[in-house]
C-alpha cells in the first residue's frame, strides 16, 4: 500500500507533458506545488488554493481538474499534461503555439496572464466535450475560471474562434476526402 | 492556505480502508477532494491522516437493478452525468447534476463524497432524499443501510459514525415526472435555494406529489403541506402558486452571508411553482 507519515515522502511517478516524471513529495503537497516545485511548472498558477478561482486548472488524465484540490502523491501513474506541454500538442517542435494559445494571443484574451494557463485548460476540455460550442456554453463552461483583467468577451471570442476554425479545417477534410458519391456526380454531370 | 500536515495512506481494498479508518479516528477518508481540500485549505479540519480511496475498484462501479440503481460511493459527478442508466432512470438526477460545481469539479468530485459531506446547499443530497435512496455504510466488521431520511442531519453533518464507510448508494427507481429547479449567486455555485418536485397526473389531476426543497433549511426537507395541496387537483398556475406558498410558509429557513430567511423563503415558493408548472406543461 502507497502509504508515507505526516513528515515523510512519497515517491512519485507521473507522466508530465509527454514524459516520465520522477518525484519526492510530502502529504500535504498539492499537486500544484507539486508540480511548481518539484518539476519546475511555474505555468501552474496558484489563485485561491481552495478551488474557487480556477487558476491551477491543468489536464488530468484528459480532463480538466483543480490542481489545488490533488495532492501531488496522487499523480502517481496518472498523465498530466500543463500549460507548458500545450505547445508539444501542437507539432512536436515545442515552439508552435496550440491553435487555443493563438487565439488567445490574437484576441487579446490575457492581460496579466495569470488567469490564461487555468483558462486553456477549461477551454480545451470543453472543445474536447462540445467541439460546437454556443457562446452561452462557453460563457457557462468558463465561469469556473476568474479572470480579473479582460471582462472574459476576448477569451469568449477566441474559444469560439478556435472552434469555428476547427468546424472549417473538419469540413474542408471531408471535401478532400475522394469520394464515390462525388466522382458519381461528376460522371453524371 | 496550504495543507495542514497529514499522514496519506492509498489502500487497495475495502477492508484495508476500514481498519485504517478504524486504527485512527482522527482519519478522514478521501473521495474526489472537491469538498474536503477546500476545508482543509481554509483549516477548518486537520485529519492526522487522509484515506485515499481512489484505488479502491469496488467502490467506482454501479448496478442496474430491476427496481433501482446501486452508484459506487466513487463514482464521479461527470460520469454519473454521462450515465444512460441515470439519465433514463432517474431524471432528476441527471437534471440536478448540471447544477453541481463546474467541469474541472465534476470531474473529480463523487457522489458519495458530496453526500458525506451533506452542505446543505449542495444537490445530491436533496436528489438522495427526494428519491428515497439508501446509503450503505461498512464499518469494521459492520454493514448497515441508512435511509436518507435519517441520514442527513445537519449542515456538515450525517449519521455516518466514526470509523464507518459510505460504500454506496441505492436508489429506487420511481414513475413520478420530476423537475428540479434552483437559484445560485452564480452559475456552479452552492445553491441558496433549490427545489426538486415529483408528480404523477392521472386524467387531469394529480395523483401522487413528492415536494422537496434543499438548501433553505440546514438538511433536505419534505414540504408535506404542498403535495397534500396538489393531490387530486388540476394543476394549474393557481394550484402551483397557493403550493409554492404552502411550501415556503412556516419554513425554518437559514440566513447566511448569501441570503437571508425571509429571501430563501420567497426563492422557495417561486422554484416551487417553477417546476410545478414546468412539469404541468411537459417541459423537462
Amino acid at each position: 500500500m502507497r502509504r508515507a507519515d505526516t513528515d515523510g515522502a512519497l515517491e512519485t511517478v507521473a507522466t508530465v507533458n509527454g514524459q516520465e516524471r520522477r518525484f519526492s513529495v510530502m502529504p500535504r503537497a498539492s499537486l500544484a506545488d507539486a508540480l511548481r516545485e518539484q518539476l519546475g511548472l511555474t505555468g501552474v498558477k496558484v489563485g485561491c488554493e481552495h478551488g474557487i478561482c480556477g487558476a491551477c486548472t491543468i489536464m488530468v488524465d484528459g480532463v480538466p481538474a483543480r490542481s489545488c484540490l490533488m495532492l501531488g502523491v496522487q499523480a502517481h501513474g496518472r498523465t498530466i499534461r500543463t500549460v507548458e506541454g500545450m505547445t508539444g500538442d501542437a507539432g512536436g517542435d515545442g515552439r508552435t503555439l496550440h491553435a487555443l494559445q493563438d487565439a488567445f494571443h490574437r484576441h487579446h484574451a490575457l492581460q496579466c496572464g495569470f488567469c490564461t494557463p487555468g483558462m486553456l485548460a477549461t477551454a480545451q476540455g470543453l472543445l474536447d466535450d462540445n467541439p460546437n460550442p454556443t457562446r452561452e456554453e462557453v460563457r457557462e463552461t468558463l465561469s469556473g475560471n476568474i479572470c480579473r483583467c479582460t471582462g472574459y468577451q476576448t477569451i469568449v471570442d477566441a474559444v469560439m474562434d478556435v472552434a469555428a476554425a476547427r468546424r472549417v479545417a473538419a469540413a474542408a477534410a471531408d471535401a478532400a476526402t475522394p469520394s464515390a458519391s462525388r466522382e458519381a456526380s461528376t460522371a453524371n454531370g | 492556505m496550504k495543507f495542514p500536515a497529514f499522514a496519506y495512506a492509498a489502500p487497495e481494498t475495502l477492508d484495508e480502508a476500514v481498519d485504517l479508518l478504524a486504527d485512527d479516528p482522527d482519519a478522514r477518508p478521501l473521495a474526489g477532494g472537491q469538498s474536503l481540500m477546500p476545508i482543509m485549505a481554509l483549516r477548518l479540519a486537520a485529519p492526522t491522516m487522509l484515506v485515499d480511496l481512489d484505488r479502491i475498484g469496488t467502490l467506482k462501479s454501479s448496478v442496474a437493478g430491476e427496481n433501482s440503481l446501486r452508484i459506487g460511493a466513487m463514482v464521479t459527478h461527470a460520469e454519473n452525468a454521462r450515465s444512460l442508466d441515470i439519465s433514463s432512470r432517474l431524471p432528476l438526477m441527471s437534471e440536478a447534476l448540471r447544477h453541481v460545481a463546474h467541469q474541472a469539479v465534476r470531474n473529480r468530485g463523487t457522489f458519495g463524497g458530496s453526500l458525506a459531506h451533506a452542505d446543505a446547499g449542495a444537490e445530491m443530497p436533496l436528489v438522495v432524499a427526494a428519491l428515497d435512496g439508501t446509503m450503505l455504510l461498512r464499518g469494521k466488521g459492520s454493514e448497515r443501510a441508512v435511509p436518507a431520511s435519517d441520514f442527513f442531519l445537519g449542515h456538515y453533518t450525517t449519521a455516518i459514525e466514526p470509523g464507518e464507510l459510505l460504500v454506496a448508494i441505492d436508489i429506487p427507481t420511481n414513475d413520478l415526472q420530476w423537475a428540479f429547479e434552483e437559484v445560485a449567486r452564480r452559475n456552479g455555485y452552492l445553491a441558496l435555494a433549490m427545489a426538486a418536485v415529483g408528480l404523477c397526473v392521472e386524467d387531469g389531476r394529480c395523483a401522487e406529489a413528492r415536494v422537496m426543497l434543499g438548501g433553505v433549511s440546514d438538511r433536505p426537507v419534505r414540504a408535506a403541506a404542498a403535495e397534500a395541496h396538489l393531490v387530486g387537483r388540476a394543476v394549474d398556475e393557481a394550484v402551483a402558486r397557493e403550493a409554492g406558498r404552502l411550501a415556503a410558509s412556516g419554513l425554518e429557513a437559514r440566513s447566511d452571508t448569501n441570503a437571508d430567511a425571509a429571501y430563501r423563503r420567497s426563492l422557495v415558493a417561486v422554484l416551487v411553482r417553477r417546476a410545478i408548472m414546468r412539469l404541468s406543461k411537459g417541459e423537462r
